[in-house]
């Protein structure tokens, strides 16, 4: 396995397209799907991840690295010097901006969080998903899910029917 | 190398505007609240197959936010037409409905999604689940004179029974807040509630003035306030519940999907 400086050992991640991203095993084990695989020592020298391609994992990438507790001796400067009120709104902050991507990339994220198992990632990136589905019309619903009304008109009326309430 | 696909469905290609239908109810459609969730099942087979089911019933009440609980009466005129059931999420949107309850006394209990009301008309207590909208008349009485009051909901373990802890009345302390507060808002209503609930690591302080219902933290500074005629707090949390709880269609008068829900 690869070292760096200050003895921090990493984890070689590759992509399908065939990129390969250098990361501190502590931020790779952000995933829990990774965590496991390298506890199990599953992970001798390269992981593939398969369909997250190298755009959509670099930014996996980026956002671990951001998240991973900078307690004990990789980050102790940084928490001794910062309160940690100011370290969560420095993250939401961060948060904020990470999200600023198209809906594509949005639903690549939430499927690469979702199969790495990062909930603080699967919580960001699905939270306005959750919030569009919530507040739009049915026809909107499906339009931004790109899913289709497989019912009758007559099955549609009886299970609005069912739950007539949820409309009003 | 070590393949972490090995055995395990990943994601499909990526680029699409879709989601996978496993992501889509496990992921996006667990998160909804009730209503918008029922709402949803009409966008297609597949997503109302897979909501109708106890597993993912169980999985949505563990993922529903506990919220403090208020209600506000709706007034036709100065008569009361209905009463709302609201969760104190900053939206105040209700979750339920209840059809003339003008002699509405108090939201009494709460513990698993279920909502037990009392009524002044024969001192008569209700249970509901405004998430399933299912609703019966208890067969209780809390007395003319209050002598007696509701403590509590809970799950009796052992039998699997839902309990209702009963107390004697006492008079309820004056709090000093009121002196205060009256200045700016009006006077105390000797009826009025002030109401203290453990909420998101803090405590959560109502105060019901005349017209206005007041947010207050614990130095007494005030943090919200809401002027809604007939809004007031309750001192319960709701976390809603889509699970069919087995015992409603034991009571009688039970009803589901009807009046008095609206």
């Amino acid at each position: 396995m690869a070292t760096r400086e200050a003895g921090k050992k990493m984890i070689m991640l590759k992509s399908p397209d065939g990129m390969e991203f250098e990361v501190e095993e502590a931020v790779a084990m952000e995933s829990q799907t990774i965590r496991k695989m390298i506890e199990d020592d599953c992970a001798d020298t390269a992981i593939l991840i398969p369909n997250i391609n190298s755009k959509i994992l670099s930014r996996v990438i980026e956002y671990c690295n951001k998240h991973v507790p900078t307690t004990g001796a990789t980050g102790a400067a940084a928490s001794d010097t910062v309160a940690p009120a100011a370290l969560a709104e420095d993250l939401k902050i961060w948060d904020a901006e990470f999200i600023k991507v198209n809906r594509a990339t949005r639903f690549d994220l939430i499927q690469a969080a979702s199969y790495l198992n990062i909930k603080g990632l699967l919580d960001l990136t699905s939270q306005t998903t959750i919030d569009t589905i919530s507040d739009n019309s049915l026809e909107e619903i499906r339009s931004f899910l790109s899913t289709k009304n497989d019912y009758l008109p007559e099955e549609e009326q009886t299970i609005r029917r069912e739950n007539q309430w949820a409309f009003q | 190398m070590a393949d972490a696909a090995r055995g395990a469905t990943g994601p499909p290609p990526h680029g699409s505007l879709s989601l996978p239908d496993e992501i889509t109810i496990w992921e996006i459609l667990v998160h909804l609240p009730p209503k918008s969730l029922l709402r949803c099942r009409a966008v297609c087979r597949a997503w109302c197959g897979a909501t109708s089911t106890r597993r993912f019933f169980l999985a949505h009440h563990a993922l529903q936010p506990t919220l403090p609980l208020l209600y506000d009466y709706n007034f036709v005129g100065d008569e009361v037409e209905s009463l709302d059931i609201i969760p104190f999420d900053h939206a105040l949107q209700p979750v339920a409905r209840l059809q003339q309850a003008s002699d509405f006394h108090h939201l009494e209990a709460c513990c698993d999604g279920l909502l037990v009301l009392s009524f002044r008309n024969n001192w008569r207590f209700a249970i509901c689940n405004p998430a399933t909208r299912q609703y019966a008349p208890l067969p209780l009485a809390y007395g003319r004179n209050g002598e007696y009051s509701l403590l509590g909901i809970y799950p009796h373990s052992p039998t699997g029974d839902y309990r209702l802890l009963m107390y004697r009345y006492s008079p309820l302390m004056h709090d000093e807040l009121v002196a205060e507060l009256t200045v700016r808002f009006g006077r105390f209503d000797e009826s009025s509630w002030v109401v203290a609930v453990p909420w998101d690591g803090d405590v959560l302080l109502l105060v019901n003035f005349g017209d206005w219902l007041l947010q207050v933290d614990i130095e007494g500074k005030l943090v919200a306030t809401f002027h809604r005629r007939g809004l007031g707090p309750a001192n319960l949390r709701l976390k809603q519940t889509l699970v069919q709880h087995t015992f409603f269609p034991t009571l009688e008068g039970y009803v589901a999907n009807s009046p008095p829900f609206i």
